[in-house]
């Protein structure tokens, strides 16, 4: 049984596959074995990876592309080892990665999960520093305790390093497999689902290198749909939070809530606490959870009185939130469109302003004449 | 041996603030043609003298609830529910009016017809001062005065379009709300549509093709449905949880019957247990965030379950892939469209800005050539 799994699932990269394989093959911790799970790539990657001669390599291919999630679940299915490394197939491992999680695992049992900073590559494998990338922050990230890491986690919606991840298998078998109905935001959700259960640690120097592909290539770029599917994910992904199992770990999560409110007390009411909490932020997907998460709380009549009578909270205050939160943007589109509508209608002003200007010149233009003839006169 | 009678309807409004108009609504119940029924006032913390003036109308019949704080529409008409006697029930707003026959008309129909439940009317709109508007000067003469169809198309009809049954001249059998669930206290908008959803998918409702009620339309949006910025949000909202009572369709058949159009679309609409599924497609290609917000949910939901999945995948060719394409693709915040009207605010700005640099370059040429002569 090797002591590793790494698990790769991987799509389209046939340039960067057999780099990222060969970097777990190079390292300097060799009990390991391979799972790779091609996601119906349609380019040369199966071929690549085919090439690579070991016998710790597993290889799965699926016929179609069924999305990252399902590749991940489809690997996690075929793992031995007693940790689980995960790796993108366009990322790599640098040579120290396995040897220093690995020891660190194994001296600190009651960590579930490990990472690393990271290195940015570009196309074509060269190393560069970014200080201005949006993921050069996770590069700046101190250790913190699991509910320090919640806190983090629901009010910035942003995860670490996942290439760099090594959990354990234990972990795994606890909190479940990928989410396959997200695509943005699957490793974040892992993430929520493992700190409510585990402390995670930071080895706070690079361990991994991270591609950084141009023209958006990357799945985490910020094109308009991955920004709009993160947005919907994101609604749901934080539902996670409602599994808070008493309100003291809510208040370790949540400390500033206990400053605000005095009617924390009620393990049932955690996921009404949750939703309060998220109302107040600024994100429409906050907002969004918030609202439907109570209403569908309400709707339990025996809830909805505990509501009333510890949280002072009833059916009119819940009527003045859905009015007053403009989830779709309702008012800051009414708003731009009388911005438009004004404009325009300076800008036709202007036009009509040269017609008259034109006009005026015109008239000018005869009087001048008329005073220059005179002058000859 | 003089035992009172039992009155065989009643006539429900929760009041709040509308002291200018409740007189006005009494007195049309009271001179009503048909006269075995009780008021059930219900005045909802009212600020006004509202319960004053209920009070002053000297009539057995009426029977006024003072509650002391607001709980809102919903809660307001369910206390009112929860004390009435009569076989029927008619809601209305305590601004609106009745014509006198409206009882009776509606009482008739709904004797004659035992499968219906419920029983709606035309309106004719009035202003604040109670005058006659004309029909065309507000969109609700259109929405609330509808041909009679079917259940199965009054039902598509709400799905894609909303409400057009209106609540101050519903007359409803009582025994419907045995298996209709009261007033859903956390709607404020949509509460009446999303009882009518309700009693729809149970039985037949018919509309007197005859205005039987005056509406009132108010000055400055002050109709609780008024379309302002708060309660166009809130709508959104609640649309998106009213949808939901379309899950709980049981059998294909009945789906097909709602929805024939998808089944023009489809041919895999053939098992009741993805019912949910077929009602998140439809909704899914309805233009209105609340209907694709609902769509999404709801698939979302659908595909936790690893058995739905399968199922899903083998009879609808629907798996994770498809529904991560959509996630992209289906803008519920409309960050798209807010780009695209900021890029056009920033474009105009520049245009102006151009225009400014002219008139400051005009203003600059004249001033050098007429300031010598000053």
């Amino acid at each position: 049984m090797p002591k590793v799994s790494v698990i790769i699932p991987s799509y389209n990269h046939e340039k960067y596959v057999r780099y990222a394989i060969e970097s777990v093959l190079n390292q300097t911790f060799q009990d390991f074995e391979i799972v790779i799970c091609d996601d119906g790539s349609t380019d040369n990657t199966v071929r690549e990876i085919k090439k690579i001669k070991d016998a710790r390599i597993k290889l799965i291919t699926l016929k179609s592309n069924r999305g990252v999630s399902t590749a991940i679940n489809e690997c996690l299915r075929h793992i031995n080892g007693k940790y689980i490394a995960h790796l993108n197939s366009d990322d790599a491992f640098l040579s120290d990665k396995l040897k220093k999680q690995v020891a660190y695992l194994d001296d600190h049992p009651h960590i579930g999960v490990v990472f690393s900073y990271a290195q940015f590559i570009d196309e074509k494998g060269n190393v560069f520093t970014s200080e201005t990338h949006h993921h050069s922050f996770m590069n700046h990230q101190k250790n913190r305790n699991r509910y320090q890491w919640l806190h983090y986690f629901f009010y910035n919606c942003r995860w670490l390093w996942h290439p760099s991840m090594m959990l354990r298998k234990s972990a795994h078998e606890v909190i479940g497999d990928h989410d396959g109905r997200l695509a943005q935001t699957h490793d974040f959700d892992l993430g929520i689902r493992l700190s409510l259960n585990y402390d995670i640690h930071i080895i706070q120097e690079p361990l991994i290198q991270f591609r950084i592909r141009a023209g958006n290539k990357n799945v985490s770029a910020n094109t308009l749909q991955t920004q709009i599917r993160s947005m919907f994910e994101l609604a749901h992904v934080l539902k996670r939070f409602l599994k808070i199992k008493s309100t003291q770990e809510f208040l370790k999560i949540f400390p500033e809530e206990s400053k605000k409110y005095k009617d924390i007390i009620d393990n049932e009411l955690i996921p009404f606490y949750v939703a309060r909490a998220a109302l107040n932020v600024e994100h429409v997907f906050h907002q969004k959870f918030a609202l439907d998460t109570m209403y569908d709380l309400l709707q339990n009549p025996s809830i909805a009185n505990k509501i009333k009578k510890i949280s002072n909270f009833s059916y009119p205050d819940f009527i003045k939130l859905t009015g007053s939160h403009d989830i779709y943007h309702i008012q800051h589109i009414d708003h731009q469109n009388n911005i438009i509508n004004q404009l325009t209608e300076q800008l036709s002003n202007f036009n009509s302003l040269k017609g008259i200007t034109k006009a005026i010149f015109r008239k000018m233009q005869s009087r001048l004449e008329e005073i220059i003839s005179r002058k000859n006169f | 041996m003089n035992k009172k009678r039992k009155p065989k309807v009643s006539i429900i409004f929760s009041a709040y603030n509308h002291a200018e108009f409740i007189e006005q609504l009494v007195n049309s119940i009271l001179d009503q043609t048909y006269s075995n029924f009780e008021i059930i006032a219900v005045d909802n913390g009212s600020l006004d003298n509202t319960s004053e003036i209920i009070k002053s109308i000297k009539d057995p019949r009426i029977k006024l609830y003072k509650l002391k704080k607001n709980v809102g529409l919903s809660l307001g008409l369910n206390y009112g529910l929860e004390r009435s006697k009569g076989e029927f029930i008619c809601f209305v707003g305590s601004d609106d009016i009745f014509f006198p026959d409206k009882l009776e008309k509606q009482i008739e129909y709904l004797e004659e017809h035992p499968s219906v439940g419920a029983v709606f009317s035309y309106v004719q709109l009035i202003n604040e001062n109670g005058e006659r508007l004309p029909d065309n000067s507000h969109v609700y003469h259109e929405i609330f005065n509808k041909t009679n169809r079917q259940r199965h198309e009054w039902l598509n009809y709400f799905f894609y379009k909303g409400n057009c049954l209106c609540f101050s001249t519903s007359c409803v059998h009582k025994s419907c709300f045995k298996d209709v669930r009261y007033f859903n206290p956390l709607l404020a908008q949509l509460q009446d549509f999303d009882t009518w959803v309700a009693l729809t998918f149970r039985h037949d409702v018919h509309i007197i093709q005859k205005p039987l009620v005056k509406f009132r339309i108010r000055a400055e949006n002050k109709n609780l449905s008024a379309n302002t910025i708060e309660t166009r949000v809130r709508s959104i909202f609640e649309f998106g949880h009213v949808l939901k009572r379309f899950l709980s369709i049981q059998k294909v058949d009945a789906f097909l019957k709602i929805f024939p159009e998808e089944g023009k679309k489809y041919k895999d609409i053939i098992d009741n247990e993805l019912i949910p599924f077929y009602v998140a497609r439809a909704a899914l290609n309805v233009e209105h965030v609340f209907h694709q917000k609902f769509a999404l949910d709801t698939l979302y939901d659908l595909l936790s379950d690893k058995k739905m999945v399968e199922k899903m995948e083998k009879i609808c060719h629907f798996s994770y892939p498809e529904f991560i394409k959509i996630t992209g693709d289906h803008d519920l915040y409309h960050v798209q469209h807010i780009d695209y009207q900021t890029n056009k605010i920033n474009q105009l700005v520049n245009e102006r800005e151009k225009f400014k640099s002219f008139s400051y370059q005009l203003k600059f040429l004249l001033k050098k050539i007429f300031l010598p002569y000053a």
